[in-house]
């Protein structure tokens, strides 16, 4: 039984001083319900499926998806929080495809939401914390900015990578997010801004970081038999695949690879029938510049010897051969936890359907997309693939 | 805000933080450190403890700024600053994290060994553990990632 | 014959000079060469633990005594984390803490040659203490960081216990800190401090050496507290003894002053330097006050450097960053 996505809303990601998790969860629907290209009726979702770290002094945590749909005025039905770090979002879209893969319902939503930017800077360090590994990682003083400088700092010392190549990430999507006017940090920035940033967990300065951002995104997901309802367009759901791994570096063969990634990733391929040759436009998990440049080896992009080569020659750029993070990716624009996987999804979206409303961002003609939202520092992972339907 | 290791989580903690118990594994012998439910390496869960030595080689490393330190650690960058972590591959197999004590340039493949230090103070309470100080004693067999 | 088997020092890397010290505060402080400083996750108990490490092998213990004066708590059982780092513990272990001055270190002794002779097993006494961050500047500026650990047997390769002797009297207002304070306070009344250390140590060694049949100068080395100079020949010349026997195993100089852990620092550079069959009078002094005095003689196997080697290697550091270090700025 096919899976369409056949409507996508996103907040703005960034500052929300005068938004809780309620209010931005509703500006996402209110997007989607804006969307010229569909019609949708809420009141035909059957399940919801939210995706949420719920981070943050008084959030909500028990019940929290019943409060966001009660508060939106959603239909009362089965509602779940869904939970795996800064994937949460990717594995509350996958809940939800499943969900109507499986026939039981016809039409879920898949939602992500986070609110970061309430707390003080300690207590934002402590929540981001929690979802490592909390009992040697964490107690060793590391920050999630520390493992990912764990893994840049072999990579570096083995040669496969230069201090540059990570800077160009951030390069990349720092201009794409100029482009995204739903994105966090729009200023464009220079290789040499990128290494002259002030250190935050050598060799990674406070440029290769991705922000802690407000924001929320939704998808509708239906079976594709009614898709046609909602809109002329819809976006088929081709494969997905999600895996797990240790928490801790320490723990893993190879400290340096996310496996989950390429795990997740396999499955996903196998399922579309697609390889990454096939691939039109990617959004990945870019938290810290490094993750980037190790996604493109785990979801078969480039090897990490000839990553830096690629990225020096454009390859991932819009207008590239295969441009990665288009909307600006987590590092630019933005990182609301939960709502980071959910949002990839909206991205992707936009482009199979050629709805990319700045020109110079939408790339042209784009029939396959996948997005790979990682959860930690890769202890969770989930891949999806959306295809354009046949006209 | 509330303590992020527990007390009593901390306590169950301290044969492998101060003792460097580990766990050898019944079927494969392959020795798991920090203590897993399963071995690390063929999953099974007979396990029995074993001390370890605290020698071990460098793996990576990075400088974590006092502006980049989580809360728990602010007295101790008050006092000293920034700190270096590293992952440590110990001699007897595993791999841990910990922070680098008495160096100021790490080099990766350097030996190190265990030493006990005040992690931080929480609840009143310190919390004692393992980092790793440059080893002067016979080199070690480079090792791999 | 019960006696001292093995012994190891620590001392925290980063170094006070006296030439910061001069360079900043104008003059350098009494016979202080340089001086350990503790990092900010070092404490009295990490100390021992690291002086602990220094003596090899599994060795199962039957007891262990702690002396300090700077313990991260004023009550509880404390030493549970040295014994879990050495892998000792459990049922069988017989365990003492020594807290009240520095006067720990040698009772702490006492009580594992008693132990050990008892017991038939071995046992380790570790003195460690750290400069206190809080208490008057002057006093703060002579205190150092470091540890030793001595591993007592039935068999002491390294030096075999004789005999001793031990005093004790009333001498309120000398280095004192009042329940419910932190800061380390004296009546700074010279001529008095002087007196009554000049006492208590006396009021030990004359008993020893009477018991013994000995004059001091059946003694190579008078070990002492790490005390200022003035106050060490002072004691040294009170029992009769020259500075020729206590200045050379007087670690002060690079260490500063090491509390509970001075008079078995400077134990250590006796043993470091001493011939077989020298004999060694060891006294410990706690102020208010307590003397313990020990006799040993050398044997064939002692260590040969173990201070030097701990104090090897030292980075200094500059004023601001000791005042950093020590949680005073």
């Amino acid at each position: 039984m096919g899976v369409a996505v056949v409507a996508a809303g996103q907040t703005r990601f960034g500052d929300h001083p005068t938004s809780g998790v309620k209010e931005l969860f509703g500006a996402a629907v209110d997007d989607l319900l804006a969307d010229a290209g569909t019609a949708v009726d809420l009141d035909r979702i059957d399940a919801a499926f939210v995706g949420s770290l719920s981070c943050g002094q008084g959030m909500q945590l028990g019940n929290f998806a019943p409060a966001l749909l009660d508060d939106a005025g959603l239909p009362p039905v089965s509602a779940l929080h869904v939970e795996n770090a800064c994937a949460s979002g990717g594995f509350a879209v996958q809940q939800a495809v499943q969900a109507v893969a499986s026939g039981q319902y016809r039409c879920v939503l898949a939602a992500g939401v986070e609110k970061m930017r309430d707390v003080s800077g300690d207590k934002g360090r402590y929540w981001l914390g929690i979802s490592g590994d909390t009992e040697y990682e964490r107690l060793a003083g590391l920050t999630f900015a520390g493992v990912f400088a764990l893994i840049a700092s072999r990579l570096l010392h083995d040669g496969a990578v230069t201090r540059e190549d990570l800077a160009r990430v951030s390069v990349k999507n720092h201009r794409h997010a100029a482009l995204n006017p739903k994105a966090h940090l729009r200023r464009r920035l220079t290789v040499e801004d990128v290494l002259a940033a002030p250190v935050v967990a050598a060799p990674l300065g406070a440029f290769d970081c991705c922000p802690t951002s407000d924001g929320a995104a939704c998808v509708l997901v239906t079976d594709s038999s009614i898709a046609a309802e909602f809109t002329d367009r819809p976006v088929e759901v081709a494969g997905w695949g999600s895996a797990s791994d240790s928490l801790a570096l320490h723990s893993r063969a190879d400290f340096t690879r996310l496996d989950a990634a390429r795990r997740a990733a396999d499955a996903a391929y196998a399922m579309a029938g697609v390889g990454p040759d096939g691939l039109d436009v990617v959004e990945v998990h870019d938290c810290f510049t490094v993750a980037e440049l190790v996604a493109y080896a785990e979801l078969g992009l480039s090897s990490i010897a000839e990553a830096g080569a690629r990225l020096r020659a454009g390859e991932f750029d819009l207008g590239g051969r295969l441009p990665v993070n288009t909307s600006g990716g987590l590092k630019a624009k933005g990182h609301p936890i939960g709502a980071t996987g959910v949002g990839q999804i909206a991205e992707l979206f936009g482009q199979l359907r050629g709805d990319i409303a700045q020109p110079e961002r939408q790339v042209p003609g784009a029939e396959v997309g996948l997005a790979y939202n990682m959860g930690g520092s890769g202890a969770s992972a989930v891949v999806t693939i959306l295809r354009r339907a046949a006209d | 805000m509330g303590a992020h290791v527990s007390v009593p989580m901390y306590r169950r903690t301290l044969a492998a933080r101060v003792g460097l118990e580990g766990r050898r594994c019944y079927r494969c012998s392959a020795v798991s450190f920090p203590p897993r439910g399963a071995c690390g390496q063929c999953r099974g869960r007979s396990l029995t403890p074993v001390r370890l030595s605290g020698v071990g080689t460098l793996q990576a490393w990075t400088y974590i700024t006092a502006a980049g330190a989580p809360p728990e650690f602010a007295a101790q960058v008050r006092r000293d600053g920034g700190y270096h972590v590293g992952l440590v591959a110990l001699q007897e197999g595993p791999r841990v994290a910990g922070q680098l004590v008495d160096v100021s340039d790490p080099e990766i493949g350097q030996p190190v060994r265990a030493v006990v230090r005040r992690l931080y103070e929480e609840e009143g309470v310190v919390r004692y553990g393992f980092k790793f100080a440059p080893h002067m004693g016979e080199q070690l067999p480079a090792e791999g990632v | 014959m019960v006696g001292l088997a093995a012994y190891g020092c620590y001392f925290p890397a980063a170094r006070l000079t006296a030439a910061e010290t001069e360079r900043v505060w104008g003059s350098p402080i009494a016979d202080l060469d340089s001086k350990p400083v503790a990092a900010a996750d070092e404490d009295a108990l990490t100390l021992a633990a690291a002086a602990a490490a220094t003596i090899d092998g599994d060795a199962a213990l039957g007891s262990m005594s702690l002396a300090s004066t700077t313990l991260p708590y004023r009550r509880r059982v404390q030493i549970g984390v040295l014994a879990r780092a050495l892998r000792s513990g459990g049922d069988s272990l017989f365990t003492t803490e020594h807290t009240t001055s520095a006067r720990a270190g040698t009772e702490a002794l006492a009580v594992q040659l008693l132990a050990v002779r008892a017991s038939g097993r071995s046992g380790m006494v570790v003195a460690a203490d750290v400069a206190s961050p809080t208490g008057d500047a002057h006093r703060a500026a002579v205190l150092g960081a470091g540890a030793v650990a001595l591993l007592v047997a039935e068999d002491g390769a390294v030096a075999t216990f004789e005999a001793s002797a031990h005093h004790v009297a009333e001498d309120p207002g000398l280095d004192f800190v009042p329940a419910g304070e932190s800061a380390l306070q004296d009546v700074q009344v010279s001529g008095y401090t002087q007196e009554a250390l000049g006492a208590a140590v006396r009021g030990a060694v004359e008993p020893l050496l009477h018991r013994l049949g000995r004059t001091p100068s059946d003694y190579r080395f008078l070990v002492l507290g790490t005390m200022p100079g003035r106050l060490l020949d002072a004691a040294a010349r009170g029992c009769g003894f020259t500075r020729e026997q206590s200045r050379p195993v007087w670690a002060f100089p690079s260490t500063g002053d090491l509390g509970a852990a001075g008079a078995l620092t400077n134990l250590a550079l006796a043993l470091d330097t001493a011939e077989p069959g020298d004999r060694i009078l060891l006294v410990g002094y706690g102020a208010g006050s307590g003397a313990d005095a020990l006799s040993f003689t050398a044997g064939e196997s002692a260590g040969r450097g173990a201070v030097a080697r701990a104090l090897a290697g030292g980075r200094p550091v500059d004023a601001l960053t000791y005042l950093r270090m020590t949680g005073r700025i």
